[in-house]
């Protein structure tokens, strides 16, 4: 069974540059060797309240993802995630870290590109 | 506005999609989006080909499902070939659809453009589906033949998908082809040709970018 990364942001700019990290860094002679990833990307995402929040946690858990990734800091969101018992594979976000990208590939069980 | 994308037919070329809308939002924080990338779909020139092959729409389905749980506005996907599935997607989902295949069409009858030629994927080719919105608007087709069609599956396959590198010199004489077959335009009509142009930087203005197209109609939707 494929593993679903769920990616939320909310930067489209910031999230659609990380996706194509993961995408080009990834060893995958066909589409079908590529990773499953949910995206939601909100702009208001930093603004909104608790509940709000928990309600968009709540769709991204129910569309059945493996793993979340965030691609913006903000320590409220984090917190909120823990607590929703999501596993979540990154505890800050920088567009430059190679590492994620490396542990997204390698979670999904591909390998990166050389 | 809430935007739902069936995303992963390619994922380069979701990916790419992403980055054309993101140049044409110009800093609208309005609109949200939600991706779904699903690229274990079944291949869907495969399944046109031969139906005995694994169907993409089960899959398609499954993505339109996820879509809704977020409440979109709008669903878009870009896929060419995929557009094969259009009445079936329009028919499972109460969410509006737009069909690249079908807005790529009406932009060149605005355009008023009589002839124009065609790079596709062999299923978009084999299940006529840009024939049949271009006969509606009285556009002449041209088509690539069989060995300069074999050279634009290899390129979408062997090349863009397996992102191994293109040679642009078979490309750029199969437009010439169809160009001196009096074509006015030609269209990309495959999203990984779409992200072979942008990779590529093509900049000839006699190639119509469907995907680029799809991108406009996407985000000048408005709500009913």
């Amino acid at each position: 069974m494929d593993t679903t990364i769920g990616i939320l942001g909310n930067d489209f700019d910031i999230t659609t540059q990380f996706v194509e990290n993961i995408i080009t860094n990834t060893k995958a002679s066909q589409d079908q060797n590529h990773i499953k990833m949910n995206i939601i990307i909100n702009n208001y995402l930093l603004n909104k309240n608790i509940n709000e929040i928990n309600d968009i946690l709540e769709k991204i858990k129910e569309s059945n993802i493996d793993y979340l990734v965030l691609t913006v800091n903000d320590r409220r969101l984090y917190e909120l995630i823990e607590k929703k018992k999501i596993k979540i594979i990154n505890k800050t976000f920088d567009i430059n870290d190679y590492n994620l990208i490396k542990k997204v590939i390698n979670i999904c069980g591909k390998e990166m590109q050389e | 506005m809430k935007i739902g994308i069936i995303g992963g037919l390619g994922p380069l070329a979701t990916v790419k999609f992403m980055e054309i809308l993101n140049k044409l939002l110009d800093n609208d924080k309005e609109m949200q989006f939600v991706v779904i990338n699903d690229p274990t779909t079944p291949d869907r020139t495969n399944y046109i080909l031969d139906n005995n092959k694994p169907n993409p729409i089960h899959s398609i389905i499954e993505i339109i499902r996820k879509i809704e749980i977020f409440n979109c506005d709008l669903i878009v996907m870009p896929c060419n070939t995929a557009s094969y599935f259009y009445k079936e997607i329009m028919a499972n989902t109460k969410i509006p659809f737009i069909n690249i295949v079908e807005e790529t069409v009406n932009y060149l009858k605005d355009i008023n453009i009589k002839k124009v030629g065609l790079l596709a994927t062999e299923g978009t080719i084999k299940s006529d589906i840009y024939k049949h919105f271009l006969e509606e608007k009285c556009i002449d087709l041209v088509l690539p033949n069989k060995n300069e069609q074999k050279v634009i599956s290899s390129i979408i396959y062997d090349g863009i998908k397996a992102g191994k590198k293109i040679n642009m010199n078979e490309f750029n004489t199969i437009i010439h082809i169809l160009q001196n077959k009096g074509c006015e335009k030609i269209i990309l009509g495959c999203t990984e040709l779409s992200a072979l142009r942008m990779i590529y930087n093509l900049d000839n203005e006699v190639l119509i970018d469907a995907m680029e197209i799809l991108a406009q109609k996407t985000l000048s939707y408005k709500k009913n």
